[in-house]
């Protein structure tokens, strides 16, 4: 067993590597490799082999590259503007208009899509032409636009729910119950923050111009096409919920009907599915590179006692679970500002669950904790993929527009930290009703 | 990559095994949906589709491992890299490139003895179907060496091009992709396609 000295250089080590710009995946294996040749040998060395294919020969895991899949077929097969002006039907009524349809817009097709970079790029795209002839704030339709696109982790399926199921060893279908609660509390707390802001500044948020209403019978029509996101979202859920199909088989079922989807707005071809393939393969290699060297570096510090010596750390601490929390969230906002949703996923993980556990939290509320953190870090400058996506389909103005925007927005996730780690229960309820405890 | 016979080569190779892996992927999908129906309808099961579902993630993962790297796609974090001044930047993103080739081989060597111990022994899945490991070990690691041998071609032409003082060569070719190089390859035909459907409304 290894000291808690050994264990906080080798991190410290770990972080320096990823911050001089070596690839992730590299950084984490020469910590695992230095950790074994100094402490465990041979052996444990060269167990690597092993470690890498039952890493990656895994069928639960196999549901990342079949949601990925799902996602990529129905941004290209959908039709992602009519399911835009239909939400906007429904949406804009409310203080602040048009803004809550890229919070809806965005979170909807962020839960079915693997990549939130996809989707910032697709809602973008279609929600920043709309936005020209109107009286909006460009920060503020910049912000909800990179907001709605973080929501997708939370709100099941998501990807980072797997990968922390897989290196944690907690059920993928918990993760999932656990997330739906507080992924739509979260999209309520956005909608609030629009309207706040309505009522504060009315300027900001497009007050003089006043969305003109459909009839009823035309809003009515164009709701179907609202289905094809829903009806796979509810598909792949229910099954899951159901316990009609497993996480995996329901991914399975979700890339077939997303097939039909694209079939029946007349997309689906060859062409098309070659462009999801190779977006799939890209996204799946770049996470389950990361994530088969992270079981080889959790491997190694199973074996070195890393979760016995973290633990007594914790016991001699005598910090709270609350205290605890709080301590890792604004570890986590820090870190956030430099580190993408997978390698600070990833790369922390093997580290803080031993400590998690031993201070008595319940791991899978953790998980829905560290998803919440994963979002922060999607939209927190100055490394956030998605603000850059959105930049980049605005393709006018600067960047600093697209960060003040997401202020609001960061606010409010804060304030949801803080609500998740006082009212665990909203976690922890669906999962036991589903589940039991 | 180096524009030569040999990347393009390789570039097709590997996309045409991406293709593959991907249209093995629909097959499996539809194969599991019938094997649910058929479960629950018929209390009829089609034996080891998740182990077959297994080895796929192995296989496929390791095909995609060559193709995210011909693409620049592994996650580094460029941070404080994109703040370096030229020479700086050649030179970490020349380390970056060996050592993921030193990773790259490493795991292609012990890939190598795990399959050879299983073909030594004869190993077989403990499961229904009793599946000779050796077959899709075989896949696996080949997608390995296809990783190495990318990887150390790619580390020889970024120490080869630091060596001779071409590093913004080295940079454009071996540094973390630019935003609009990562848009591109991310979501690039979604925006096109996008942008035409966009485009007659615009005009109306």
């Amino acid at each position: 067993m290894i000291g808690p000295l050994e264990i906080g250089i080798g991190f410290a080590l770990m972080l320096v590597l990823m911050f001089l710009g070596l690839h992730v995946a590299t950084t984490m294996f020469a910590v695992a490799m230095l950790g074994a040749v100094m402490y465990l040998g041979k052996p444990a060395l060269f167990a690597f082999g092993t470690q890498l294919w039952g890493a990656t020969e895994d069928y639960v895991l196999l549901s990342i590259p079949l949601y990925i899949l799902l996602g990529e077929i129905l941004v290209r097969g959908g039709a992602t503007d009519k399911m835009y002006h239909s939400l906007a039907d429904w949406l804009n009524p409310l203080p602040g208009g048009l803004l809550h349809t890229n919070i809806g817009a965005s979170a909807l097709f962020s839960a079915v899509s693997g990549s939130s970079v996809a989707t910032a790029a697709t809602i973008a795209t279609i929600a920043l032409p709309t936005f020209k002839k109107r009286n909006y704030d460009q920060r503020m339709v910049l912000g909800s636009i990179a907001a709605g696109a973080s929501l997708g982790n939370l709100i099941p399926p998501g990807i980072a729910f797997l990968v922390y199921g897989a290196m944690t060893n907690t059920s993928a279908g918990r993760l999932y119950a656990a997330g739906v609660i507080p992924g739509a509390i979260m999209t309520i707390i956005f909608m609030a923050t629009i309207i706040l802001i309505a009522w504060w500044k009315p300027a900001l948020t497009g007050s003089s111009t006043r969305e003109p209403q459909s009839p009823m019978n035309e809003k009515l029509a164009r709701l179907k096409h609202l289905l094809a996101p829903l009806g796979v979202f509810l598909v792949v859920m229910g099954s899951i919920y159901t316990g009609w199909a497993t996480v995996t088989e329901s991914a399975a079922l979700g890339v077939v009907c997303s097939l039909v989807v694209a079939a029946l707005y007349g997309k689906l071809g060859v062409a098309m599915l070659h462009d999801s393939f190779r977006a799939t393969a890209r996204l799946t290699a770049m996470s389950m590179f990361i994530l088969a060297i992270a079981f080889y570096l959790n491997f190694v510090l199973g074996l070195l006692g890393v979760t016995q010596s973290l633990a007594g750390v914790v016991k001699t601490l005598n910090v709270s679970p609350v205290q605890l929390l709080w301590v890792l969230a604004v570890f986590y906002l820090l870190l956030g500002i430099f580190f993408e949703t997978l390698p600070m996923l990833v790369g922390t993980v093997p580290i803080v669950f031993p400590f998690v556990i031993a201070a008595g939290i319940d791991p899978v509320f953790f998980g829905v904790f560290m998803v919440l953190m994963c979002e922060i870090s999607l939209i927190s400058p100055p490394v956030g993929m998605t603000l850059y996506v959105i930049q980049g389909v605005r393709g006018e103005g600067t960047i600093n527009e697209v960060f003040q925007g997401t202020v609001p927005f960061f606010i409010s996730m804060i304030v949801m930290t803080g609500l998740l780690i006082h009212f665990p229960q909203m976690a922890l309820w669906m999962p036991n009703l589903f589940f039991g405890k | 990559m180096p524009d030569n016979l040999f990347s393009r080569w390789m570039r097709r190779g590997v996309d045409a095994l991406v293709l593959l892996s991907g249209w093995w992927m629909i097959l499996l999908s539809l194969a599991t949906c019938f094997e649910m129906v058929s479960r629950k309808l018929f209390q009829y099961s089609l034996q080891g589709i998740d182990e077959i579902g297994g080895y796929t993630l192995a296989v496929t993962s390791a095909i995609g491992f060559s193709y995210t790297l011909i693409t620049r796609g592994h996650t580094r974090i460029d941070f404080l890299v994109s703040k370096l001044p030229v020479q700086g930047r050649a030179f970490m993103n020349t380390l970056a490139m060996v050592t993921l080739a030193a990773l790259a081989t490493f795991a292609v060597y012990r890939a190598s003895s795990e399959l050879s111990e299983t073909i030594e022994f004869q190993s077989t899945a403990t499961t229904p179907l009793q599946t000779p490991l050796w077959i899709p070990q075989s896949l696996w690691f080949t997608g390995y060496a296809l990783f190495a041998l990318i990887a150390v071609y790619l580390a020889a032409h970024a120490m080869y091009l630091l060596l001779r003082g071409r590093a913004l060569e080295l940079n454009k070719l071996y540094g973390p992709q630019t935003l609009e190089e990562e848009i591109e390859s991310e979501a690039g035909d979604v925006l096109r396609e996008a942008h035409l459907a966009q485009a007659p409304e615009g005009r109306a």
